[in-house]
């Protein structure tokens, strides 16, 4: 393992957000014996509509990342391998209903992911392996699936737009309420998905405003900061202290930046980080930044979560959500990401691009090459596509991934001196 | 291992016209262009309404990956995409596609959605364009009027590619042409049923094949040259051991792999293919409005895909059950490596034949080559587990 | 882990058969006298020429028994060359006559895992020793006799060191490639990282085990399960894939002589006219060299 011999700046506000998370996952693994009824949910949008009805949530996701990133994944994958998935199945599909069988069967987990099995399953996919994973989680465990269509795929006109949104709402309506409503047993309490959208709304007003602050050089946080404090945009959608932790995330920021206090030290390279958040790996790939004083800057998946807040309108909560939802799911076009990114290097002042790509994903990364060719020929800024995963270790190799990382230092610093030469 | 029915030369002449037209379609798709001044649009396979193309009078053909090992397009897909999306893209690139005047796709897969960008901003191929049509179909009373309205939408799109207005009437009359073409190739399946020695797998799947290239007028009058010459052929013995055959959901099989399988002594006696039975399963109503017509075939829940989400569906027991219906004694899966789709159901399929003592071989085919001694060997061992009558 | 032997007997039964399984590396003999005992057996290099290979073991044997080419009964064909045992009377996969070859030693195995020299193969067996299903890598060396050689070469240490060597292993290493040219790779960056050989075998051993155990859950794992092949030779891969697989392996005594072995008793039972139905379903097909 090599040595860290930069160290990254902390920061202190992100704390109160690992405890919040630990108390949350304890209090999901307490509902049967509280009484409580669980939800899996699948996809970004959406978990306010269980959270909001007194449902505890877990998300596919923030599970794998949690899991990832604590590198417990081993008794999942084995459990998922004995289900006969082969090795290059979503990451996240191995992972969740990994989970799942892994309890259907009585193996023992460890107990921070010990979760306890769904009575409902909830998915508004962005894509095709999400939807899936809920039919095969709802046909392996017996819990009836909300399995919507938010309609993931490109708007091209307002027409499309507008009607994408209605097909999503009519979803909503006629398909996820009922089931909810069976599942918990009491009418939807519209007033609560309201009171858990306004607090919402208020945290993603806070959070852009952190996020614009990554303008400023040095740049007070890593994306990956930002990424562990989206947890208010997922399962602790409307919970107390949310608004209040990002009030003191802002604050910090906004000290750092008064005092030109950059999350790395001596920030030398500002680099963009497309695809998911690869929480497996950001032990290797965070230490190979740190110490050639390169931080990720901004990126594409974290801004997925809520992004448009003049969107969340909680008079109307239901709409307000189908129109996120389908605003949101540009994130994933390429036609999109590519003048987002193009946008973003003059915005934010980028040096490169950082383009993990995934065997076991295809969310993000069609197009990649396009994307990096579109930023080159507009701005001369390079980028350096390399294959890794969310979860599983077994698709990253280290020794290729430094050598071709300093090499892509290297081209930066060969462009700079030819833009100012 | 050759037919063992001698075929009269009319047989043997159609059936060299569609190896030749599978084997090189941009030739064949060159010169009916020439030959007819029609435009001619390219399309994800499986579930676009190809009916409303044809009733603009432009020829709808659906893409295929090409015989030649991928160049340029890892240069802009990853090379874990499966076969089919990156030689399209490769195709594309390299100028192969020039004789197209459009390429429809839809979210018929993740890979599928990003390769118009690719494709749109690297090629001259004019009206690139993605249609949503809808992946989650188990609610169909929600799901139709949203799907007509994006029907509608490919309409319009129709309509300003072709230059002409595109009627009701017009689409029913293509829908008809199209349940015709189902109902010869339903009746080419039957006949191969009675008579397994008549065809090889490979020639099956090529006159299927034929049908996704050619004008369907022009495919029904081949089939019905050829299937009144099948049918008179005699019924012969054949004591090779029979193989029910699926998966391929969406592009036409390793022609090389289906004759490697009847060379090792087995018979292809049915199959749940893309170019094989499921081309021809599902036929348009005829007697409701053509839209309406096609939404209700789109949402058809008795053919299931793996790229379209219905939870009532039960994957394991389908493929048991069309095994059975079929008189197989083993199943071969044919994976295109990189399908998620398919892998993600192949986990059942597998347990559900496992759990009822069915012999079953996986067969992960890439674009590349395949290593073939490997790959004989198991199936060898398939046939040896078969025969040597294990219970 | 058990073992057991194979022991040459002295031919009782002069009606002799053979089976000879040519692998990528090694080609292996086995004769059986008409009283079904293994009366010889041998294991040389296969070397670049197939046929040779065949002739020369076969000849080894037949010198072993002071018998000549025309005293054999019957002999089977099987291996990755055993297209070019030109005098076999038939050819056979290894997958069945590794089956079958295990069925003979251990009657209560149920699942095989065979690790030769360029391939994997998973193997269910029913009670009676015959192919209930199997898998078998279809591409790359990943994971198999080859891989072990080239990362043996690449730490400087002898194929036969890296199974005691890893035992000794106090730290967790992951190895995350299988693929032979990317593990090189990572096995030179762990080196300079300081990175002990011990830890490095103990880390490519469970890579090993895990992709194992992987098609082992293809395929279904049922008590009992024996390990064969040159791989079996290798302690640290048997004991890791134990753990994984959470059973203890049997393993036979010469795991690289199963093939021919169960070669040799298919060639017996076709000589003998034990199992008729076999000989019938087996002349159907096209690679039957009797018709």
């Amino acid at each position: 393992m090599s040595d860290v011999k930069v160290k990254r700046n902390e920061l202190e506000s992100l704390k109160w957000m690992g405890k919040a998370i630990d108390e949350y996952f304890a209090e999901v693994r307490r509902a049967p014996e509280e009484g409580k009824k669980v939800c899996w949910h699948i996809a970004v949008p959406g978990t306010l509509m269980t959270t909001s009805q007194g449902i505890l949530t877990i998300m596919h996701a923030h599970v794998a990342a949690y899991i990832g990133a604590r590198h417990l994944m081993k008794e999942v994958f084995e459990v998922s391998e004995d289900e006969g998935f082969l090795s290059n199945t979503c990451c996240y599909m191995r992972t969740f209903v990994g989970l799942a069988m892994a309890k259907v069967n009585g193996v023992k987990l460890p107990p921070q992911i010990d979760f306890p099995l769904p009575d409902l399953i909830n998915c508004m996919g962005e894509c095709q392996e999400q939807f899936t994973m809920a039919e095969l989680l709802s046909h392996k465990t017996g819990a009836p699936a909300i399995i919507i269509d938010p309609n993931p795929s490109g708007c091209v006109t307002k027409e499309d737009f507008d009607e994408r949104v209605k097909y999503l709402e009519k979803q909503l309506k006629e398909v996820a309420i009922p089931m909810i409503e069976k599942v918990s047993g009491h009418r939807y309490d519209y007033a609560a998905l309201s009171e858990a959208m306004a607090v919402m709304k208020k945290c993603a007003i806070l959070r852009n405003k952190c996020v614009a602050l990554q303008a400023h050089r040095p740049a007070p946080m890593t994306l990956f900061d930002l990424g562990v404090g989206l947890a208010p945009f997922i399962v602790l959608q409307g919970k107390p202290g949310t608004v209040e932790f990002y009030e003191r995330f802002l604050a910090e920021l906004e000290d750092r930046v008064a005092k030109g206090i950059g999350a790395v030290p001596d920030e030398k390279y500002r680099l963009y980080w497309d695809n998911y958040t690869m929480w497996r790996l950001l032990g290797v790939v965070g230490r190979e930044l740190i110490n050639h004083h390169a931080n990720i800057v901004i990126g594409r998946y974290p801004l997925a979560f809520y992004p448009d807040v003049e969107l969340i309108d909680p008079e109307n909560p239901l709409h307000s959500l189908a129109e996120c939802n389908v605003s949101m799911l540009k994130t994933l076009y390429p036609h999109w990401a590519s003048e987002m990114v193009n946008d973003y290097v003059e915005k934010f002042d980028l040096d490169g691009l950082l383009m993990p790509a995934s065997p076991t994903c295809r969310m993000f990364d069609i197009g990649q090459h396009d994307i990096v060719d579109a930023c080159e020929r507009k701005h001369g800024v390079p980028g350096l596509i390399f294959e890794g995963d969310m979860v599983d270790i077994a698709f990253f190799n280290e020794a290729q991934f430094k050598t071709r990382f300093e090499a892509f230092l290297e081209t930066i610093d060969a462009r700079k001196k030819w833009r100012r030469g | 291992m050759p037919v063992a029915v001698k075929r009269p030369k009319i047989v043997q002449d159609i059936l060299g016209r569609v190896e030749a037209l599978g084997d090189d379609p941009y030739q064949f798709l060159r010169d009916w262009k020439a030959r007819n001044d029609r435009k001619i649009i390219a399309c994800l396979p499986m579930h676009f309404p190809l009916e409303m193309i044809h009733a603009t009078g432009m020829l709808p053909v659906e893409m295929w990956p090409s015989n030649e090992r991928i160049t340029i397009a890892h240069s802009y897909v990853h090379v874990f995409y499966c076969g089919l999306s990156r030689s399209i893209v490769d195709d594309a690139l390299q100028g192969k596609l020039e004789f197209l005047d459009g390429m429809y796709f839809y979210d018929q897969c993740m890979q599928a959605r990003g390769l118009p960008f690719v494709i749109e901003r690297n090629t001259p191929i004019p009206n690139i364009e993605f249609h949503h049509l809808p992946p989650i179909i188990s609610n169909p009373d929600v799901v139709k009027p949203h799907l007509k309205w994006n029907l509608e939408k490919i309409r319009k799109s129709l309509e300003r590619i072709s230059g002409k207005a595109l009627s009701d009437d017009a689409i029913s009359q293509s829908i008809k042409i199209y349940n015709k073409n189902r109902k010869l190739l339903q009746r080419l399946y039957r006949t191969r049923k009675k008579n397994p020695g008549l065809l090889r797998a490979r020639e099956i799947a090529r006159i299927v094949q034929a049908s996704a290239l050619m004008l369907k007028e022009e495919h029904n009058e081949l089939l019905e040259q050829l299937l009144p010459e099948l049918e008179k052929l005699p019924v012969v013995p054949d004591n090779r051991v029979k193989i029910f055959i699926v998966g391929h959901f969406c592009h036409p099989p390793r022609f090389d792999v289906m004759d490697m399988i009847e060379d090792e002594g087995m018979v292809v006696v049915d199959d749940d293919i893309y170019n094989g039975a499921r081309y021809f399963a599902l036929s348009v109503n005829e007697d409701v409005n053509p839209i309406d017509g096609l939404a209700d075939k789109f949402l058809d829940r008795s053919l299931p895909c793996p790229t379209r989400i219905d939870n009532e569906v039960n994957w394991g027991q389908y493929v048991k059950d069309k095994f059975h219906a079929c008189g197989a004694q083993g199943v071969i899966n044919l994976l295109a490596k990189y399908c998620p789709p398919h892998q993600e159901r192949y986990v059942d399929i597998k347990r559900e034949l496992a759990r009822n003592n069915i012999p079953e071989l996986l067969i992960e085919l890439e674009h590349e080559a395949v290593s073939l001694e490997g790959l004989k060997t198991r199936l060898q061992a398939l046939r040896e587990q078969i025969e040597m009558g294990v219970k | 882990m058990s073992q057991s032997g194979l022991e040459v007997a002295k031919i009782s039964n002069k009606t002799v058969v053979a089976g000879i399984d040519v692998g990528s590396l090694y080609t292996k003999t086995v004769f059986l006298d008409g009283d079904g005992n293994v009366v010889a057996k041998n294991i040389i290099r296969s070397g670049a020429i197939y046929q040779g290979a065949a002739e020369n073991s076969f000849a080894h044997a037949l010198e072993q028994v002071g018998l000549e080419r025309g005293d054999i009964g019957y002999t089977v064909g099987t291996g990755y060359g055993r297209a070019k045992v030109l005098f076999a009377d038939k050819e056979i996969t290894e997958i069945t006559c590794h089956g079958r070859g295990s069925h003979w030693l251990f009657p209560e195995a149920h699942t095989i895992i065979d690790i030769g020299g360029q391939d994997t193969k998973v193997i269910w067996l029913n009670a009676e020793g015959n192919l209930r299903n199997f898998v078998m890598n279809d591409k790359c060396a990943a994971g198999t006799g080859r891989f072990l050689e080239v990362m043996a070469a690449t730490m400087g240490l002898g194929i036969e060191q890296m199974g005691p060597l890893s035992l000794l292993s106090k730290y967790n290493v992951e190895i995350s490639s299988l693929c032979t040219v990317f593990a090189e790779s990572e096995i030179i960056s762990l080196f300079a990282q300081s990175c002990a050989l011990e830890d490095i075998c103990a880390g490519l051993h469970r890579a090993i085990a895990s992709r194992i155990a992987g098609m082992v859950a293809q395929v279904g794992i049922r008590e009992r399960v024996v390990m064969s092949g040159g791989v079996a030779q290798n302690i640290g891969v048997v004991k890791t894939l134990e753990q994984r697989l959470k059973t203890s392996l049997l393993i036979p005594d010469e795991p690289q002589i199963v093939g021919a072995l169960g070669a040799a008793l298919i060639a017996w039972e076709i000589s003998n006219g034990k199992q008729e139905e076999i000989k019938a379903a087996l002349r159907s097909t096209v690679f039957d060299r009797e018709a």
